[in-house]
């Protein structure tokens, strides 16, 4: 502090002993404030000021950069659309990659997002090209690097190149993450298992005590559809985990891949004690076209709660056996405005006879349940 | 006698010392919290690509309700915007409030309109309904069109909105802003990738004035030219940036606005949706969504994202900004004082004992406070009891102070978004921050006292009729000053709606929180 | 035999480049556009044979030009190919309604592609 002093200006040092060291506290406060205030705002438009500068210069090379990469891959691409691609291809596609500065960090990962967005996009050999062309180049190195990182970002991210591309050796390294606290990395962890891991990809479903968030399962779906060679083993196995996200998930998840055999671990569920697994029983139900539930569903429907008891309906209007029309029929005269309103959707589901049913309700009901029959009698809104 | 007033003075200006470094203090943690905020949320969408969203049954869909008052001029291209916004599965409502223009002729004709036999239930009781349109043009099958009589009310126009959506999810924006491509995916996140139930989500406004619009679409984002419009979009910055981001981390937000926002219809619809009586009703609904969840002891969370989904127009005249600015102070007030039960209750938790007295401290009685510490301010120059000197280094202090945060959030913004393209539209902002103390916060003072005077010269039974008037005024105030004298025999102007929207209605985003004292 | 005119709308550079290669080398001559309001004007001044359509496009949604295509007479009988990553059926459904002829979900084979496009001009 005191060599601090000996380096101020003559005049500042008059000013604090003379001026300053006399001042009320709530004055020095201020003073120092001022000085603390004013530096900041500095601060502020020299960053601003360096940042604009200094991005522009980044940005323009990368943008050439860019360019020249997707140059040699969509050419390389479209080279092996219609004959098939041999080592020495790889060989030479690596080459002309080489000649980039890949030395810089941002050029390769310049190169991991141009490859993570072709491989998203096309499937068949160009898909397996492409992760050829990730290893080849030794840029899962550069991905491990970041799942070595201690910052999550960097993790997830890192586990997200990993997965895209398939690396196998890494897939075990991401199971610690599936039930972190942190809902990306989670989510990243899971989808990145998933589609790393050849001989077991679902086996992090056993392992997940944490909530299977919508995103997360949106995400898993999307690496389904993508992926089609990924080994399905039957979901029915996960239908008694205590986990009832995984549940609800594994049932969406029998419905995506018609896994029929599975009904009737489905009808177990039906006395599930969380109502959203009910709910998503009866989705199935209707998703699946199981006829011979329809009864039971209708039969269990006093028995529910409002939310399942609309998707009973719902889900009677999507198997359109011509069972449920009498059911339906007397829902129609129901108090309730969302009960009727979905009664008349699932008749007007029925085509012709539900049509017909429709039409003679519109004698019989009360004035105020009209209102729904016409709504699913105008053929303007059925568009 | 003389004693006692002079002590009182002097209390009073300790207690104005206290006060103010007290909101100093809050507005450097709220800075601090939301820069890291921001950034976390910058860090965890970097790498996730929305577009999944858009291949997936599992996305909540959505209801977008936009009421349309007199919009004639430009319904059209801003209804084909928000028809072309990125989400698998969304409807758009338009509620058209009685137009006394051209504006249900005009939607009718572009988009292949024809009335239908809609079941309409109200599920929140509201003014009567005229008509239900859809289009006959399957492209435009996601709009629905609903007509119904004038209420002079945005609220009742948004509740039978609410109404005949059919989504579990519905976002309500005003039909003249300039509302995102992506803005309903990003809005739909937090909804799916939060463990808590996510009852409301807010995102940034921005100021449109200056921008360049074409057909409904943002081409270019410029900083405003006009002085008035390039303070206020230094004023909507700090307080989105800085002050909701930090608000939402400690889960205690009591305002989503209703320029855009996401709401969880079953919430909204349980509460009886918005309250016809109230001068600001996205605040009053968010507080009321906010209580029915704390009553229920049901773990929620009302969310607020740093992007700029939403541009609008804000008001380029004093005149219409000082209404504007008054409209705000009283929704405020009104709804502080309409829950007036949940003050420093600790049965609402951070609500009753952070949020409240925060608004009640720093956003109603501040400006007040802030104007009696003037007037004795100027009592103690006049007699002389004041050292000159010490006073104007506080002063600067404050100044210095206020101008640092301004400041830090504009360039926050430019740090994370980088929204305008030129260095110049940068320092010209930077620079209106130093002439904002001086010119724009004596407005705000001003019409906060305004607001508060005429709130307190109207008894509480009367704040619904002071609702229509108080809607009603600033249009014909508007129309003369615009709109040649031609009227029809109920007075209304026949045609030439220059500036044909109630101006009362249009500026109505949301109250943006008083800046420093 | 005359060169076929395809015009690719896809708002994802490499994506709209790729596509454009492939069919360049597959002898077609080929027009792009990154934007719904760039390809609804290039739509209405020159004439093509084939157009492939990105549903989620800035400015304007695909399944709008598609039906702006549809609805004029002079562009009706234009094939249309949709390409989305959106393989959900509503949206499916509702491009076959408005009239396109083909409807391709990303991720997808870029044979397969060129084949597709093969089919619809010889259809024509």
């Amino acid at each position: 502090m005191e060599k601090l002093y000996n380096f101020l200006p003559a005049f500042i040092k008059e000013f604090y002993n003379n001026h300053f060291l006399a001042y009320p506290l709530i004055i020095k406060v201020a003073y120092v404030g001022i000085f603390l205030t004013f530096f900041v705002t500095m601060f502020c438009y020299l960053l601003v000021f360096t940042r604009r500068v200094v991005q522009a210069s980044v940005n323009k090379k990368a943008e050439k950069w860019k360019a020249e990469i997707e140059n040699i891959l969509t050419n390389s691409i479209i080279a092996f659309t219609s004959e098939d691609y041999t080592d020495e291809h790889i060989i030479e596609i690596t080459e002309n990659l080489k000649k980039l500065p890949l030395k810089k960090r941002l050029v390769r990962q310049l190169i991991i997002n141009e490859l993570i967005f072709l491989h998203r996009n096309f499937s068949g050999k160009v898909n397996t090209l492409i992760s050829r062309i990730y290893t080849s180049l030794e840029l899962q190195k550069h991905s491990q690097k970041k799942l070595r990182s201690w910052r999550w970002f960097n993790k997830a991210e890192g586990i997200a190149e990993l997965g895209e591309m398939g690396i196998q050796e890494s897939a075990g390294d991401f199971l610690q993450y599936v039930n972190s606290r942190n809902i990306t990395l989670r989510m990243q962890a899971q989808s990145g298992y998933l589609q790393a891991s050849q001989t077991d990809p679902f086996v992090f479903l056993d392992y997940t005590n944490q909530n299977l968030l919508t995103f997360h399962q949106i995400n898993l779906m999307d690496i389904l559809n993508r992926n089609k060679d990924i080994k399905l083993p039957v979901f029915s196995k996960w239908f008694t985990s205590a986990n009832d996200s995984v549940v609800i998930f594994c049932i969406r998840l029998t419905v995506r891949f018609h896994q029929i055999d599975s009904v009737k671990d489905l009808l177990r569920l039906f006395n599930h004690p969380n109502e959203e697994v009910r709910k998503e029983v009866i989705t199935a139900v209707g998703d699946l076209s199981l006829v011979d539930l329809e009864q039971h569903l209708t039969i269990h429907f006093r028995n529910e709660t409002q939310e399942c008891r609309l998707e009973i309906i719902k889900t009677t209007g999507k198997i359109c056996s011509g069972d449920s029309l009498n059911f339906l029929s007397d829902l129609v005269f129901n108090t309730d405005f969302s009960t009727r309103f979905e009664a008349a959707k699932a008749l007007k589901r029925h085509g012709e006879m539900g049509e017909e049913r429709l039409f003679r309700l519109l004698e019989t009901v009360p004035e105020e349940n009209k209102s729904v029959v016409l709504h699913m009698l105008d053929t303007k809104l059925s568009a | 006698m003389q004693e006692i007033w002079n002590s009182v003075i002097v209390n009073y200006n300790h207690f104005v010392f206290f006060f103010a470094s007290s909101i100093m203090l809050w507005y450097l943690i709220i800075s601090l919290i939301s820069i890291r905020e921001i950034l976390l949320y910058k860090r965890k969408n970097s790498f996730i690509d929305f577009k999944k969203l858009l291949s997936s049954p599992y996305t909540p869909a959505i209801s977008i309700v936009a009421p349309a008052f007199n919009e004639g001029k430009t319904i059209i291209s801003n209804v084909h915007s928000l028809l072309s916004l990125q989400y698998p599965r969304y409807e758009v409502i338009i509620v058209n409030d009685g137009s006394s223009d051209s504006t249900l002729v005009k939607l009718v004709r572009e988009f292949d309109l024809v009335k239908v036999d809609f079941a309409y239930h109200e599920h929140i009781t509201t003014g009567p309904i005229r008509g239900i349109y859809k289009s006959t043009n399957l492209a435009y099958s996601k709009l629905i069109v609903l007509d119904k009589e004038n209420r002079k009310n945005k609220a009742d126009a948004l509740n039978t909105g609410i109404n005949i959506a059919s989504n579990p999810y519905y976002v309500c924006c005003d039909v003249d802003c300039i509302i995102d491509n992506q803005a309903l995916l990003k809005l739909i996140k937090p909804v799916i990738d939060e463990e808590k139930r996510v009852i409301a989500n807010g995102a940034v406004i921005r100021i449109a004035n200056g921008c360049d619009v074409e057909q409904g679409f943002l081409v270019n984002v410029k900083a405003p030219k006009n002085f008035l419009t390039s303070i206020q979009e230094v004023e909507y910055l700090r307080s989105f940036l800085l002050g909701r981001m930090a608000w939402s981390k400690i889960n205690g937000l009591i305002i989503v606005s209703g320029g855009i926002g996401l709401f969880d219809k079953k919430v909204a619809i349980a509460v009886g949706g918005y309250d016809t009586k109230s001068f600001g009703e996205d605040m009053e609904m968010t507080v009321r969504m906010r209580k029915y969840m704390n009553n229920l002891r049901i773990d929620y969370q009302v969310k607020y994202i740093p992007e700029s989904l939403c541009w609008t127009e804000v008001p380029p005249n004093l005149n219409i900004f000082i209404k504007q600015r008054v409209r705000w102070t009283k929704g405020l007030v009104q709804t502080l004082l309409d829950h007036r039960k949940m003050w420093f209750n600790s049965k609402y938790g951070r609500l009753g004992l952070i949020s409240f007295p925060y608004w009640i401290f720093y956003e109603w009685l501040a400006p007040l406070i802030e104007f009696f510490g003037l007037l004795i301010y100027v009592y103690l120059i006049v007699c002389g009891l004041i050292n000159i000197e010490y006073s104007l280094l506080l002063l600067a202090f404050v100044f210095s102070y206020a101008v640092m945060i301004t400041t830090v959030s504009i360039i926050w913004e430019e740090y994370t978004n980088q929204v305008y393209k030129s260095k110049k539209e940068i320092f010209q902002l930077l620079m209106v921050v130093f002439l904002e103390p001086f010119f724009y916060h004596p407005l705000i003072i001003l019409s906060s006292i305004k607001g508060n005077l005429s709130l307190m010269f109207s008894t509480g039974h009367q704040w619904g009729d002071m609702g229509r008037m108080e809607m009603e005024a600033p249009a014909q105030l508007v129309l003369s000053e615009t709109v040649s004298q031609k009227t029809d025999s109920n007075g209304l102007p026949v045609e030439n709606y220059k500036l044909a929207k109630n101006p009362a209605q249009t500026f109505k985003t949301d109250p943006v929180p008083n800046s420093l004292t | 035999m005359k060169k076929s005119r395809i015009l690719v709308i896809e708002d994802e550079n490499l994506m709209n480049r790729t596509i454009e290669f492939q069919l360049k080398k597959d002898g077609h001559e080929v027009d792009t556009a990154l934007d719904g309001k760039t390809g609804v004007a290039k739509i209405e001044a020159n004439y093509y044979d084939l157009i492939i359509l990105d549903i989620m496009l800035p400015y304007l949604n695909g399944l709008e030009i598609l039906a702006k295509i549809k609805q004029n007479p002079e562009r009706r009988d234009i094939p249309v190919i949709i390409i989305s990553a959106t393989g959900l059926e509503d949206t499916v459904l509702e491009g076959f309604k408005l009239g396109a002829n083909d409807f391709i979900t990303k991720p997808f084979i870029l044979p397969e592609f060129s084949i597709r496009v093969k089919r619809l001009l010889m259809l024509k």
